[in-house]
């Protein structure tokens, strides 16, 4: 049943007093805006990526124990095609990789490819200061900028203020999705399944004919409807009132899964999951393209995606660059989706991690735990905006004050924290000064990350 | 338990609540076998209340020169009304020795004055909610055998329910508890909390024996030389590889989950025969099945059992996958039986077994580094033991995380310290097992682990003492754990966690300092009647059964309405919850007699856009239905509806016997209206006792007859019979034209409680010449797809 016969439906039977806050018309237009969250879960090295140190011996004193003569980087910075020189953006080499030219050469492409393609509409944000190095603390703090529990994922607020009853609001495949009841989840993975839900009848075991004039499951559904109206306005228990009330919100808007899986095919047709750059990680391929799908077909508003591989305890260089190269092809095939279906101009994807990684090797040649990290924002194609460095760490990795206006080094200046990140990003996607993210106070100065 | 034991330990607890006993940290455990030491109701409180209360209070709370008596005093209504009175001031006088009395304390304080000076009882404080009423106790067993054993309660259930009230309610749920399908809940339950299944077969391949060492376990694959792959090309006997081949992958399947499953399974076998759940740190055993005894050389703890073979029949490979038609192996896999790994193994003898502590899969599921040096296991053992999350230790975090010129931040870093002084010696007491699980003692020169600047092994303050031999040191994980199991806390984590399974909620977060007095209320009320079902369960010899049952009693299960000007605080109240998949499925076989395809265990994908886990990247179970699975409920609804409606009509239904599921009071040829549209009023009234029925099986909702509810599904049945019958008879202004047949898959044709065996020609149905099966796939469907039934 379509929304606007449902309404009319409801308004036959008088009973659209009883729709809930959630069911405004100003939350059943199509979002205008997306958001994708890509998580490098485990904890990524940014020294590694954005935030390169190079081979300096920077903790020989005091770290003596540790490998690579207390270096906190196995390879030097290379100014010469490892940066850009306009704005100073710098990526890091590639050390020899599992003592493999192909395995090195193929990091160093996705390395290359995506600093190059996606520089102007990057901003990359160093020296965040996450102040743990516990998984779960890391996560929470980086994607709702709150080290403490109760705050929901920028995905999730997004999700919520762009349009919480769309059938996929807010599509997680894992990562910090903490909704705080805002939105819900929907964890979305097998298209071809997605594809026959779009229709529950569409077997036909219920009679409808071909133009629909006769349609026995329209009769269940309308007989639903009334039921769950009933329902909502009889209950006596809060918890049970809330839940039909959520039920009610989720039925009553327009299902449009199936327009999903035609441009899901779409997509695919243009940037095949299978051929694409090195065809690593078709996990997060997949993903991509489901998720791009779903904002196109105006399904779903936000959506995480994450993947593995970066918590690296030991033979740091041998996976941490595999891994980071993949999550950059990734990142990648997500952008060239966005393009195919359309809406690359409309999307902001933010790319972070639990925290980052030591600023030297253990006695494993892995890195272990370090509050300091990066994010990296790429700006919706045509915004005028990225190509740009925010913040930085010290020479030793470390957390410095920062000036919050130019965001270099500044004595007078504030530590930069997830909580200021977040801030920023609510105001970058304009959800800052809504209800829902006024519940949610950040209780931070600004940072003038994005302008 | 029975309810005559519950109330025997009930007045027992009475007969104590009166005396004033010194509390030596323990809430009952081992020592409830052999002193019955376990206080007053609650020990902690009395322990406050003596260092705190008595000296103005008097020691019976009768009052003094300086201080009013409590004993039917003006705040001793509830628990949560003293315990706010508590937190707002007492006590009075606080000085350098006696701080403020609020929060657990005021609760523990405040229950200890309720029970000991006015007279509370146990059952009455674990059962009702002042402002909360609750559902009718046949309504509370029907939702519970539907949740834990996944089906109906019999006839002969609901009438002992009915007659004895709460102690035939105990009596039946005892037997429920009994039940295979009931274990089959309490492992998810449980999974949820140690998430050991990410390593089953579904999961992935061979996902517990690679965590195996081959050193320490040279038969871990055992199966590859008992059932070898030989060389088609050079073997004359085929039926026999192929049987080998069946033998083998089965073999390996049934070997892999039941190393997965090894501490799932010590808590069923714990719980089925009324063991301690403190056993699940402290058993000095394992549990295997025939298949993983070989993989572990396990030596049974009783060496005269023997494991179940099943018959031909119940063939368990095929059972399982039906490619294994020609294994012969028949020794059933759920059969597990406690054993001990008392052979030498690479770097040790023997393992000294810990309960789920020193379950490689434990190990592995959660695992360390050298440089963790087990810290994320400590924080594991608190949380899921303890009921501790040490990052909410209170103290500030240091603004500058990085300490990188102290030798020891942990040590001598005070910002550092605060928490490390509590994790480091639980994770010290893990040095003995390696990154990957397995033994390697750390005095002995292959193992990695660094003891330079870490505490000793401890914890809560008590040092293991290693003075006293090696034996102490070898067995670091089993003195750990037997002093897990005498902390207080260990009893709220084990119902906190019952309560998350069966009430299908996180409990209340602790309110900070500035809550509003109404959230604070309902936190101590919640507390205080987990407390006091943790207590019945530690008095009952620690037996899981016994706090199951007290939470299915509790308000938090039963409640049906509240009444808000004395529950202000009420989100919480209530266990209605958005099914699992796994619930889902069970509630369709138990109202259906089958489950839904597309939930089945091979399609993950599915379970988890459902809302499931896998125990692996996905481990936090959605509760709020997104559009996709509203959708997917929807489709459920239909599909379900078209196999169980005309399937149902093929039971036997006669005066004598009544085999429906579904159609107790209605046969197909049942319909409103006469051929000349006469109402046929003794058909309309068999169809609305039908739907009656229906309303009540499948949704718990008991109606009158005369409810608009009834009214309204029959008018969906009547609409669709008449929309129906008007097509029948006018076929040629219709496209496609309607026909008097079924779709093909609506068909009973197939057995479908049976693997959809094809039916008896003579029970098949296949056509439905007035159009009332399909109305009554109408009412199924929308029955199925009701916020009752996708609720539960």
């Amino acid at each position: 049943m379509k929304r606007r016969d449902f309404i009319q439906m409801l308004a036959a039977t008088g009973m659209t007093a009883s729709l809930p806050l959630t069911a405004s018309k100003a939350h059943a237009a199509a979002p205008d805006h997306f958001l994708v969250i890509v998580n490098a879960g485990g904890g990524w090295d940014p020294t590694s990526l954005c935030d390169p140190k190079g081979n300096l011996s920077q903790y020989l004193t005091e770290r003596p124990d540790a490998r690579n003569e207390g270096s906190i980087n196995s390879v030097a910075i290379n100014t010469e095609t490892k940066r850009n020189a306009t704005s100073g953006m710098t990526w890091s080499d590639t050390p020899r990789i599992n003592n493999n030219d192909d395995t090195t050469a193929r990091v160093d492409n996705q390395y290359q490819n995506f600093f190059t393609a996606y520089h102007d509409k990057l901003t990359v944000i160093n020296g965040v200061d996450n102040g743990t190095n516990n998984h779960s603390s890391g996560n929470r703090a980086t994607w709702s900028g709150n080290l403490e529990m109760g705050y929901p994922s920028l995905a999730a607020l997004f999700a919520a203020s762009k349009n919480p009853s769309l059938p996929m609001a807010y599509i997680s495949n894992g990562g910090y999705d903490f909704t705080a009841s805002l939105v819900s989840r929907a964890r979305a993975s097998s298209a071809g399944f997605i594809d026959r839900l779009a229709d529950p009848n569409s077997d036909r075991y219920h009679y409808r004919n071909e133009d629909q004039s006769t349609d026995i499951y329209s009769q269940i559904k309308q007989a639903q409807a009334q039921r769950l109206a009933r329902q909502q306005s009889d209950e006596a228990l809060p918890l049970r009132r809330q839940q039909l009330n959520q039920l009610f919100t989720v039925r009553q808007e327009d299902n449009d899964l199936a327009k999903l899986s035609e441009e899901k095919a779409i997509i695919e047709a243009a940037v095949p999951t299978n051929n694409h750059m090195n065809n690593r990680d078709q996990g997060f391929k997949r993903q991509a393209s489901l998720v791009a799908a779903a904002f196109k077909s105006g399904v779903a508003a936000s959506a995480n995606i994450s993947t593995g591989g970066f918590d690296t305890h030991g033979n740091h260089d041998n996976s941490q660059y595999q891994s980071l190269g993949d999550l950059l092809e990734g990142v990648a095939y997500l952008q060239e989706a966005l393009e195919a279906a359309g809406i690359a101009e409309k999307t902001t994807v933010v790319i972070g991690s639990d925290f980052g990684r030591t600023p030297y090797y253990n006695s494993g040649n892995g890195k272990d735990h370090w509050p300091v990290t990066s994010v990296m924002v790429m700006h919706p194609t045509g915004s005028g905006k990225g190509g740009n460095v925010f913040g930085a760490s010290t020479d030793k990795f470390r957390a410095q004050t920062l000036s919050r206006t130019t965001g270099q080094p500044d004595t007078n200046g504030q530590l930069l924290t997830p909580a200021h990140v977040n801030l920023a990003l609510r105001k970058e996607l304009g959800i800052h000064d809504n209800t829902l993210a006024i519940r949610f106070p950040l209780h931070v100065d600004d940072f003038s990350i994005f302008s | 338990m029975n309810t005559f034991r519950l109330l025997a330990i009930i007045c027992f607890l009475s007969a104590l609540a009166g005396c004033q006993q010194e509390y030596g940290g323990d809430v009952g455990g081992a020592s409830v076998q052999t002193n019955l030491d376990f206080g007053n109701y609650n020990a902690e409180g009395a322990r406050l209340y003596g260092q705190q209360c008595a000296g103005c209070h008097g020691v019976e709370g009768n009052g003094t020169e300086i201080g009013t008596p409590l004993v039917a005093c003006a705040t001793c209504s509830t628990i949560s009304a003293l315990a706010e009175e508590i937190s707002l001031t007492m006590p009075i006088g606080k000085n350098a020795e006696v701080t403020d009395c609020n929060g657990q304390c005021a609760n523990d304080v405040a229950e200890y004055i309720m029970y000991a000076f006015n007279g509370l009882s146990l059952h009455q404080a674990t059962t009702s909610l002042d402002g909360v009423s609750a559902l009718p106790l046949t309504d509370t067993l029907r939702n519970a055998t539907v949740q834990l054993a996944g089906r109906l309660p019999t006839d002969a259930e609901i009438t002992q329910v009915t007659n004895e009230g709460e102690e035939g309610f105990s009596t039946v749920m005892a037997r429920v508890m009994s039940e295979d399908e009931f274990y089959v809940r309490l492992s998810e339950i449980f999974n949820d909390v140690f998430l050991t299944d990410k390593y089953l077969r579904v999961n992935q391949f061979n996902g517990a024996l690679n965590l195996l060492d081959g050193d320490d376990y040279p038969n871990k694959n055992w199966y590859d030389a008992a059932y070898p792959n030989l060389d088609r090309d050079i073997v004359e006997n085929i039926p026999q590889d192929n049987i080998d081949d069946d033998n083998r992958g089965c073999a390996n399947i049934f070997a892999n989950d039941a190393v997965a499953r090894e501490g799932l399974e010590l808590i069923n076998y714990i719980v089925r025969n009324n063991r301690p759940i403190t056993e699940l740190v402290t058993a000095d055993y394992t549990m295997v099945n025939w298949y993983s005894q070989k993989v572990y050389d396990a030596v049974l703890t009783n060496a005269e059992a023997q494991f179940t073979e099943l018959s031909d029949e119940e063939a368990p490979c095929e059972a399982y996958y039906s490619g294994y038609s020609d294994a012969t192996l028949r020794y059933d896999p759920y059969d597990f039986k406690p054993a001990k790994i008392t052979r030498s193994l690479e770097y040790t003898t023997a393992i000294p077994h810990a309960g789920i502590l020193t379950s490689a899969m434990f190990l592995n599921r959660f695992p360390t580094t050298d440089t963790n040096r087990n810290r994320h296991r400590s924080y594991v053992v608190y949380d899921k033991f303890l009921d501790t999350d040490i990052l909410e230790i209170e103290g500030s975090r240091p603004e500058d995380a990085i300490d990188t010129t102290s030798p020891n931040p942990t040590l001598q870093n005070a910002a550092c310290y605060t928490c490390h002084t509590v994790m480091d010696p639980v994770a010290s007491a893990f040095q003995h097992w390696d990154s990957r699980g397995r033994r390697i003692p750390s005095t002995i020169a292959a193992s990695s682990w660094n003891g330079n600047g870490i505490e000793p092994p401890g914890i809560a303050g008590k040092t293991l003492q290693l003075s006293g031999g090696s034996s102490a040191v070898d067995t670091m994980l089993q003195w750990l754990g037997a002093e897990i199991a005498q902390d207080p806390r260990y009893m709220r984590a084990i119902t906190r966690h019952l309560y998350k399974g069966i009430i299908g909620q996180d409990l209340l977060d602790a309110p900070g300092d500035n809550a509003n007095v109404d959230v604070v209320t309902a936190f101590n009320a919640q507390r205080s009647i987990l407390s006091d079902i943790g207590q019945a369960m530690a008095a009952d010899n620690w037996n899981l059964k016994t706090a199951i049952t007290g939470l299915l009693l509790s308000p938090y299960y039963r409640a049906n309405t509240v009444d808000s000007s004395k529950v202000v605080a009420s989100g919480h109240i209530g266990s209605t919850r958005l099914l699992s998949p796994e619930m889902l499925q069970r509630k369709l076989k138990a109202t259906l007699g089958f489950d839904w395809y597309e939930l089945r265990a091979n399609d993950q994908d599915n379970r988890i856009m459902f809302g499931g886990i896998d125990s692996d990247s996905v481990i936090d179970r959605i509760h709020e239905p997104s559009g996709l699975m509203v959708a997917m409920q929807e489709r459920m609804a239909v599909e379900m509806a078209c196999r169980a409606t005309a399937f149902d009509f093929t039971k036997l239904r006669s005066p004598t016997a009544n085999e429906r599921r579904l159609f107790k009071f209605v046969s197909p040829g049942i319909e409103p209206y006469d051929a000349d549209g006469f109402e046929l009023t003794s058909n309309i009234e068999a169809i609305k006792k039908n739907i009656q029925y229906l309303h009540s099986t499948l949704l718990s909702e008991n109606l009158p007859l005369t409810h608009a509810e009834i009214e309204a599904t029959y008018q969906l049945f009547l609409s669709t019979w008449q929309t129906g019958n008007n097509m029948l008879a006018n076929p040629d202004g219709f496209e496609p034209e309607p026909s008097t047949y079924l779709e093909w898959t609506c068909r009973a044709r197939w057995d479908r409680e049976n693997n959809d065996q094809g039916l008896d020609s003579e029970l098949r149905i296949d056509r439905d010449e007035n159009y009332v099966i399909r109305s009554w796939m109408s009412v199924i469907t929308y029955l199925l797809s009701d916020y009752r039934y996708i609720y539960e």
